[in-house]
């Protein structure tokens, strides 16, 4: 995975050809994405090397000149460059002290350690495309697109059978569903990791649609969720499975697809809830209508049976309703029943009254019907005034006092028929 | 955000604004009643700028909260001011004769009402209707 | 300046309102169906706002005075076509028009004038047959 780097091997050797071949092998490493490095031990001359006896040898305080000359000497070990530089020359040190005869070598490197380390460590991240987020996310979806297969059994399987619903959604369904989302999935995280940006607006449509028409099936928001996140579990086995240069790129991968997957699973349950809310808002708008209705007893006789409380929203809707009725069928009576009106507080009464003045403002007059005792206390007790409104305890009632305010009556007709059968035989 | 700004000096100027409310109101696609209750809060409180304000100008401007529409009015004169805010939103109060519901009234009519007035400096009278 | 057409219709005065009018409008129609009922000793005045979009406190003031005046002239008044949105803006504001008697369209409000004004003239024979 590294490239070794090699240093010139006498003593005393020359800084340039060293800055030279460090300069290539980073090119090199550059073309090929690699984003570590080893390096071979060195040991170090000692005498020319020590601060005080070569004071121009030394490296520069500026990071990133190489200015380090290093000799290799054979039989030494390899070791990776780390990122954190005490452990990486606690390690050289090791290496070095468990020699008696390089004891001082061991002596003389520690002076230079910072040296070795930091100016490599700040080229890796000064390359740009070498970063790490970026490097991921190509080698991410090449992972994908060459376990593609594996993935997908692996997914469907470990959909459980709870939320895995097949009385739902069928195998082909779903496998089909399973596939377009990995494929967007990997089109997608090209070229970034942010969920919310604009290559992902795909995908993001596409999980709209899925929040969606699983809500509609019946399908509740975890269940449409678990669908996302159970993908996890083999994508994770897939990236455990490629071969990795290094345990901390695999914790990295996996953060990574973890956020991408819980982003996304959290999409599918905004879409879900916003379904449902939508339904919601339009049944209580039927509900709203259904429980308004105005009908028409007679000719210049309504009927508006009011069921269930009466808010200021709700009377606003009556009002114009009944109002407009009156308006189209010409009549002059309204009677309005709160029978089905569990209690009358204030708000109500007000309510009651401004409807019933604003139908005498149109020129018709109200009944109010349907009222219990109980309901007949609470207005008294409320001192509410409804002096000019004819009130009936029954609807029955009211409709008369209608009718003959009307000037009409009902008679008994004498030769009324019993029944149709009876008129229908009379005529044979 | 559409906004425009008119004169209120004469009697004619009241009916003026009165009729551009109501173009703009239908052309929000308001509901008849809330154009209605509009048009009237409108009418109250354009009478009041002309009558106690002296005349003063009227801004109509279209406002958005979200998904929601709206209509901002602001009528703003430079009369005498009230000198109890309190007293004159009363209903039946009134100091120039009339029925004494025109402040109060067109509060009931409106979503949002605000008023500022300073004894001498004028009366700013600001109402919103939501669609 | 234009004037409001009243019509004499037997012993009533017709007036329909078609247009959004301002304050001097108004005042000039008050004016003016007084005058006219005296003239003509007219027992009933039917005032028709079918085609009035706007009813703010002070049209609602100025019918209620016209009713109040035709009273006392001895004329029953009768308004007419109330159109549902302006009824439910007026209730908002706080205008009932109590003893203003209300029908629904010209038709049913001749038809009430017509009722009244009998009844009146009945009592006024009983109460003159008594003396």
């Amino acid at each position: 995975m590294g490239i070794p780097v090699e240093a010139t091997r006498r003593r005393g050797a020359d800084t340039v050809r060293t800055q030279a071949v460090l300069a290539e092998s980073i090119s090199r490493a550059r073309q090929l994405g690699e984003t570590l490095f080893r390096i071979n031990a060195f040991e170090l001359g000692l005498s020319k090397w020590h601060p005080q006896r070569n004071p121009t040898r030394m490296g520069s305080r500026h990071r990133q000149s190489i200015k380090l000359v290093v000799a290799r000497k054979p039989g030494f070990q390899i070791w990776e460059l780390m990122s954190d530089w005490p452990r990486a020359f606690r390690q050289i040190a090791w290496q070095l002290g468990t020699r008696p005869a390089n004891r001082r070598i061991f002596r003389a490197f520690f002076g230079l350690a910072p040296f070795v380390y930091v100016f490599l460590y700040d080229h890796c991240h000064a390359l740009p495309h070498i970063r790490y987020g970026e490097n991921h996310m190509s080698a991410f979806q090449q992972i994908i697109r060459n376990n593609e297969k594996a993935i997908l059994s692996g997914w469907l399987s470990e959909m459980s059978a709870s939320t895995r619903r097949s009385d739902l959604i069928d195998d082909a369904e779903l496998k089909q569903q399973a596939a377009e989302l990995l494929r967007l999935f990997a089109n997608s995280s090209q070229n970034s990791s942010d969920v919310h940006s604009e290559s992902f607006a795909s995908l993001r449509e596409f999980f709209m649609e899925i929040g969606k028409t699983r809500m509609e099936s019946g399908f509740t928001a975890s269940e449409t969720a678990m669908f996302v996140l159970s993908l996890k579990q083999p994508i994770f086995k897939a990236l455990r499975d490629a071969p990795k240069s290094n345990p901390q790129e695999l914790v990295e991968e996996i953060w990574m697809v973890g956020n991408l997957l819980d982003n996304l699973a959290l999409l599918t349950v905004d879409s879900a809830i916003k379904f449902r809310e939508q339904t919601i808002a339009r049944q209580q708008e039927e509900l709203l209508e259904l429980s308004t209705p105005v009908v028409k007893l007679w000719d210049g006789v309504l009927a508006l049976p009011l069921i269930g409380t009466l808010d200021s929203a709700r009377t606003q809707v009556v009002m114009e309703l009944l109002l407009s009725t009156i308006v189209a069928t010409n009549s002059q009576i309204a009677i309005i029943d709160i029978t089905g009106v569990p209690t009358v507080d204030t708000l109500v009464a007000q309510h009651l009254i401004k409807t019933i003045t604003a139908a005498r403002l149109m020129g018709a007059d109200c009944y109010l019907s349907g009222i219990r005792p109980a309901i007949a206390q609470t207005i008294v007790h409320l001192g509410v005034d409804l002096a000019d409104v004819q009130t009936k305890a029954k609807l029955s009632d009211a409709f008369a006092l209608a009718l003959s305010r009307l000037g009409k009556t009902v008679v008994n007709v004498k030769h009324a028929p019993v029944s149709h059968d009876l008129a229908v035989r009379k005529e044979f | 955000m559409k906004s425009e700004t008119f004169s209120i000096a004469t009697a004619s100027d009241v009916v003026r604004v009165r009729q551009v409310v109501r173009v703009w109101a239908s052309e929000l696609k308001f509901n008849i009643v809330d154009q209605t209750k509009l048009v009237t809060a409108t009418s109250e409180l354009a009478r009041n700028t002309l009558q106690h304000g002296g005349g003063g100008v009227m801004k109509a401007t279209v406002v958005e909260n979200g998904l929601r529409k709206g209509i901002q009015l602001t009528f703003e004169d430079h009369g005498p001011g009230i000198q109890n805010i309190e007293l004159a939103m009363r209903d039946g109060f009134t100091t120039a004769n009339g029925m004494g519901l025109g402040l109060s009234g067109s509060k009931r009519l409106v979503n949002q009402f605000d008023i500022k007035s300073e004894a001498g400096r004028g009366t700013t009278v600001t109402i919103t209707r939501w669609k | 300046m234009d004037r409001i057409p009243i019509l004499k219709l037997g012993e009533c005065l017709l007036v329909t309102i078609q247009v959004d009018m301002h304050d001097e409008l108004a005042l000039s129609l008050q004016e003016d169906l007084t005058d006219q009922i005296a003239r003509h000793a007219s027992k009933g005045v039917l005032i028709d706002i079918s085609s009035l979009e706007i009813v703010d406190s002070f049209i609602g003031r100025m019918l209620a005075n016209i009713a109040a005046m035709s009273r006392v002239l001895d004329a029953q008044t009768v308004l007419t076509g109330m159109q549902p949105a302006v009824a439910i803006t007026l209730v908002e504001l706080g205008m009932s028009l109590p003893g203003i008697k209300t029908a629904l369209n010209v038709e049913r409000g001749m038809e009430l004038l017509k009722a009244y004004i009998e009844r009146d003239s009945e009592l006024e024979e009983a109460s003159g047959l008594e003396e």
